[in-house]
């Protein structure tokens, strides 16, 4: 199978990868492809529609997808290579020292690369339920923050009425505020720690602006409910993060 | 003198900000904000709080298939008109293409705010 080289690839054309491609560039590289798995460049920044991004980039403030396009615009002006819809399957260092990476889309087929260097800007993962051990069956109405965002702002659904986050994460608080203007009831934040991961003006506008509670040193110890998530069961912690007995 | 405990909302620092107001209810004193914005947060705050509202609404006709399109207030709104804003964005749609900046409804609730599209959908 013929390689494609390049000097520089980046996978991961979210702000990371874009911006990376835009420094790369600028030091006077002109060899460079993003490799972008979804079907626009962006990355994550396209969910987070809330506002506050940019203050010290831009000087102004903006949402998510809005500095997302400042980025891409920066792309397309350099005329950068992109392919979008494009996985990245797998990447191996040869023995000739260059890096080859083979990628697969639905237009392009299999194809394969290589690379004098190759920029990792795939972003991070969120901890599944099963991370968390929580007990119980797995009904449907269990998500993570991240998933329930792109739920509600890229797909246009709500995932539930009656709401319950555990953790207070700024995603977390960020859907507290976003579910509930969508119109579900978020009954209540639980943090298993006695403070919240999340930053403190998000504490002000996303819980406190709606009246929802946040209790801290609380956790989730059950999860009611076979097909469908009826309830949810919240206790205690110690200061050995463990439930307190009788305080459910 | 009363005073009023506030975390300012303008960037990721949150600082703790204390405003001190006279027995006419006028500001004596603020303290504990870092820069001029956490003076102007401060000071609308106590007097008339204000939020940029986000959310999104649908789109027919997309070329990319989207379903949606997120969208803010072009400026900040009164705190209290808020879920006003979003029941006025219930069961919008709008044909695409839009772009960053498109106005998707003028005088949003009756704020003299319009609300505009944040990101471009073909």
């Amino acid at each position: 199978m013929e390689r494609t080289a390049y000097n520089l690839i980046i996978i991961g054309g979210g702000p990371a990868g874009l911006s990376a491609a835009v420094a790369a560039y600028d030091a006077g590289e002109r060899s460079i492809l993003i490799l972008e798995r979804d079907t626009r460049l962006g990355g994550i920044l396209n969910q987070c529609i809330h506002n506050g991004f940019g203050l010290h980039t831009f000087q102004e403030e903006l949402t998510g997808p809005e500095y997302a396009q400042r980025y891409i615009d920066k792309v397309i002006e350099r005329g950068i290579e992109y392919k979008l819809d494009t996985m990245v399957m797998s990447l191996i260092q040869t023995e000739d020292g260059l890096k080859e990476i083979m990628a697969v889309s639905e237009k392009e087929g299999l194809m394969l690369l290589s690379a004098k260097a190759v920029v990792l800007g795939m972003g991070c993962r969120e901890r599944s339920r099963g991370a968390l051990n929580i007990p119980g069956f797995r009904p449907a109405g269990v998500f993570s923050a991240g998933t329930a965002q792109r739920l509600v702002n890229i797909e246009g659904y709500l995932p539930g009425r009656r709401v319950v986050i555990l953790g207070s994460g700024d995603i977390g608080l960020i859907m507290a505020r976003r579910m509930t203007l969508e119109g579900a009831k978020v009954l209540v934040c639980a943090e298993l720690m006695p403070y919240s991961g999340g930053l403190k003006r998000n504490i002000v506008q996303c819980l406190d602006d709606f009246g929802i509670p946040l209790k801290l040193s609380h956790t989730v110890v059950r999860i009611e409910g076979k097909e469908r998530v009826e309830g949810v069961v919240i206790a205690e912690v110690g200061p050995d993060r463990k439930p307190i007995p009788g305080t459910e | 003198m009363e005073t009023k405990n506030l975390t300012c909302i303008g960037c990721p620092l949150g600082c703790q900000i204390e405003v001190m107001m006279d027995e006419s209810g006028e500001i004596a004193l603020i303290t504990g904000n870092t820069c001029q914005r956490g003076e102007k947060y401060a000071r609308k705050e106590v007097t008339s709080p204000t939020r940029i509202v986000t959310s999104s609404v649908r789109v027919y006709g997309s070329k990319s298939g989207e379903r949606t399109v997120p969208l803010k207030t072009a400026s900040d709104i009164p705190k209290g008109k808020i879920m006003e804003v979003i029941r006025d964005l219930r069961g919008v749609s709008v044909p695409c293409p839009v772009h960053i900046g498109d106005v998707l409804m003028k005088d949003i609730a009756g704020t003299g705010v319009d609300v505009i599209a944040t990101k471009n959908v073909e």
